[in-house]
């Protein structure tokens, strides 16, 4: 028989006659290391190991310390048990040496389950006590550890102290558990970066986290079948995504620069966090890095917020005074396109309520220890985060269009006018809260919903139709007695550009109109306009249209085409656009197939057409 | 802090006999040490808990730091009556050795044979002699002890732990 004795020079039992001092381990924790790093050290290479591999039996003395009542020994058997890589040997027989009963043990120290679980014994400092477990052990009284499961659901192992203000521990937790979900990647230089920066991490070394990953490794989870099913961030190429965590230098960092990375997109941490700044002063450092990062010519329009970035942001009972939430709101008020994700441990609904409060629609979970998560939730936690950075991504085009309307408002062509139409088209379109801000605003609201996509199409062409309009834009008229139509624009320059004149059946142009059936619409026989027929110069051409919804499209092509150069693809856009909106979002006519929607892209592509039309050259 | 800092910082305390605390929140477990001079290594929430006002309320009424009650608040004194009485354990064990086998590498000094010998904490002293309670010890440090007045030495002590608790 093997047998180890584990002490701090306090026993009887350190005589060469018992125990050969190669047989002994003389625990003595540096006056200022973590009790949990010593243990983890001794047991991951150290001598203590070397002696653990070698033995049949383990004799502790509860206390391994100048001070008694600490029960350091009680703390290494959970350690000892709890350290995967010791494999069977960590189910060896433990021997207890104390003068206390174990119901005084289970009195005076805070974690004593162990105590009464099977493998555990307790004798005093007694030769007949000793001299009776050998005894025991060689009549095979006394065994080891069977099964290891029933003696997790049989202990409990309290989180630290401190621990619901010290938010770290959850970020390392969550951190070493959402890693665990990528397949592994020897090569990848960053992923070497990762998982060096884990396996330094303090809490992977902690009683607590070893309990916890006992816990979790009880279900029944593939870990290989799900690495083989990488999680990956869609719609991210080419994207700069920025982060503002306080752990990101802790291994959050660098584990959202390989996941991007591997997507195709890249991080830009925030490093402004510094132990010594006060919440004032933290958070001038970081606007001061968010507007250098929406500043620059490669713009972040996403960014990723840790809600709670202070350490006293745990003890803040108002939502809105969290670090993470005035960081937020301050990116929000510079521009409410920029996408932001926001990344806490807390599970609270209201939290999120608050969120989507203040226009943020992203939010994910870090994982916490304390929740006891599955390990398929875990999965399931990273994929909903990737789908959030998708999404978000998704609509980080509201970013730079925000950015391109707030230059155009400032600089349109009616911003010095001085004609009445011309102004009150300006305020009507331009103003705060004028058409323009509407559309974005309802895009920023959801730029998914089919109903608020249908309204800012209405929006659209409520300014395409107005700005047609405006006298100093064109003239269309006509004379229901005399039968004659005629249209002309003014063009940029001054000049006046004649392009019809009919009477009749029949019309001088530079344009026909193209009947025909569109690819989305239901063929029920009934032709519609679907394109402009262009000419170099006026023509001929036999006139079968009338009505205001014609003389409407007529008039907007004669603008887009003659004062706006735009191109005959972009004016062929909008006259199917044009169909849509009539047919579905103004009056329900049944004549476009249910299965065909518009979406935001659209909606861009109007706008984009606006800026061109309006920003002055 | 730095190690650096944490060095000179303890070398200040060695050199001066100053008690010295370091806390944090990312300590397991805390650590006592009374070598070179008292150490105190503690959790930050344990250190910010009611011990911290006993802490400082004993110091005040004693003038001297007990680093112990920061440590273990009302229970301190269970932790130096804990020691001495696996102390006498010890001793006690170790004599029973020395009679089954004289030849073995147990030293006379490693047992108790005077009063002295029991290295009663000054802290607990009081408690242990109050009430007459220790009639059979004369307080001479010089006294030789019998296993006797030892065995009734170790049942007073069992009774104060038990009192503790």
């Amino acid at each position: 028989m093997n047998k180890i004795l584990i002490h701090h020079n306090n026993t009887s039992f350190n005589t060469t006659a018992l125990f050969s001092l190669s047989d002994q381990f003389v625990f003595d924790v540096d006056s200022d290391k973590d009790i949990d790093l010593y243990i983890d050290e001794n047991l991951k290479d150290g001598q203590l190991r070397k002696l653990i591999e070698q033995a049949d039996i383990l004799f502790i003395k509860v206390s391994l310390s100048h001070n008694y009542l600490e029960y350091f020994g009680i703390r290494l058997a959970y350690h000892i048990r709890l350290t995967k890589s010791l494999h069977d040997k960590a189910n060896l027989p433990i021997v207890f040496i104390a003068e206390e009963t174990l119901q005084f043990l289970g009195l005076t120290y805070q974690e004593p389950t162990i105590l009464f679980t099977k493998g555990i014994y307790l004798i005093k400092e007694n030769i007949a006590d000793f001299n009776k477990v050998l005894r025991w052990y060689e009549e095979g009284h006394i065994k080891q550890l069977d099964d290891p499961e029933i003696f997790i659901n049989n202990i409990k192992i309290n989180p630290p102290a401190n621990y619901q203000s010290h938010h770290s521990i959850a970020n390392e937790w969550a951190l070493i558990r959402y890693f665990s979900m990528f397949k592994e990647e020897e090569e990848n230089k960053k992923y070497v970066e990762i998982r060096n920066k884990i396996c330094n991490l303090d809490y992977v070394k902690t009683l607590h986290y070893k309990y916890s990953e006992a816990l979790i490794n009880r279900q029944l989870f593939n870990q290989k079948k799900h690495q083989e099913e990488p999680v990956n961030i869609h719609h991210v190429q080419g994207k700069r995504i920025g982060l503002i965590d306080d752990e990101a230098d802790k291994g959050w960092g660098a584990y959202f620069d390989y996941w991007l990375d591997n997507s195709g997109a890249e991080i830009v941490i925030c490093d402004k966090f510094h132990k010594n700044l006060n919440k004032e002063d933290l958070l001038i450092q970081i606007k001061n890095w968010i507007d250098a990062q929406i500043a620059c010519d490669s713009a972040c329009d996403i960014f990723i917020i840790d809600l709670r970035l202070l350490e006293n942001d745990f003890s803040e009972d108002n939502f809105k005074n969290l670090t993470g939430i005035k960081i937020a709101d301050f990116i929000k008020k510079k521009n409410p396109g920029i996408q932001l994700i926001i990344l806490t441990a807390s599970n609270k609904i209201w939290n999120f309520q608050s969120c989507l409060d203040l226009g943020i629609k992203s939010f994910a979970i870090k994982e916490s220890p304390e929740y006891n998560n599955s390990r398929s939730e875990t999965k399931d936690f990273v994929v909903h985060l990737s789908k959030e950075i998708s999404k978000a991504s998704t609509s980080s085009y509201l970013a730079g269009l925000y950015r391109q309307i707030a230059y155009l408002k400032q600089n349109h062509i009616f911003k010095l006018s001085n004609t009445l139409k011309e102004r009150d088209f300006s305020s009507l379109v331009f103003d705060t809260n004028g058409l323009i801000d509407q559309i974005f605003n309802l895009l920023v609201l959801d730029d998914k919903k089919d109903t608020i996509i249908n309204q800012c199409l209405i929006l659209c062409f409520q300014i395409l139709e107005q700005y047609c309009d405006i006298p100093t834009i064109g003239d269309f008229g006509s004379h229901s007695q005399k039968k004659i139509a005629s249209g002309y624009i003014w063009k940029k320059d001054g000049s006046k550009f004649d392009v019809f004149t009919s009477q009749d059946e029949m019309m001088s142009t530079m344009f026909n109109l193209k009947n025909g059936i569109f690819p989305f619409q239901i063929d029920k026989g009934r032709e519609t306009v679907v394109s402009a027929t262009f000419y170099n110069e006026k023509s001929l051409v036999s006139s079968h249209r009338g009505g205001l919804d014609s003389s409407s499209l007529v008039k907007i092509i004669s603008v887009l085409k003659y004062r706006d150069q735009i191109s005959n693809e972009d004016i062929d856009k909008i006259i199917a656009l044009r169909f849509y909106r009539s047919n579905v979002v103004a009056h329900l006519t049944g004549e476009v197939k249910m299965s065909y929607k518009i979406n935001a892209v659209d909606i861009c592509h109007i706008l984009n057409l606006i800026v061109r039309i309006f920003l002055k050259s | 802090m730095s190690n650096t800092n944490r060095d000179i910082l303890k070398k200040y305390c060695k050199i001066n006999k100053k008690p010295l605390i370091f806390f944090s929140g990312g300590i397991s477990s805390s650590v006592y040490k009374n070598e070179d001079f008292t150490f105190l290594h503690i959790n930050s929430r344990e250190f910010y808990s009611n011990n911290l006002k006993l802490f400082i309320e004993d110091n005040i009424k004693k003038g001297s730091v007990n680093l112990l009650v920061l440590q273990f608040g009302n229970r301190w004194k269970l932790s130096l009556l804990l020691s001495l009485r696996n102390k006498i354990a010890i001793a006690q064990n170790k004599q029973n050795l020395k009679i089954q086998n004289p030849d073995i590498d147990i030293s006379e000094n490693e047992l108790i044979k005077r009063e002295r010998d029991l290295q009663i904490n000054t802290l607990v002293n009081t408690d242990l002699f109050d009430a007459n309670k220790m009639t059979f010890l004369t307080g001479n440090e010089y006294e030789t002890v019998t296993t006797e007045q030892i065995d009734k030495f170790s049942s007073v002590l069992n009774h104060l732990i038990n009192d503790v608790i």
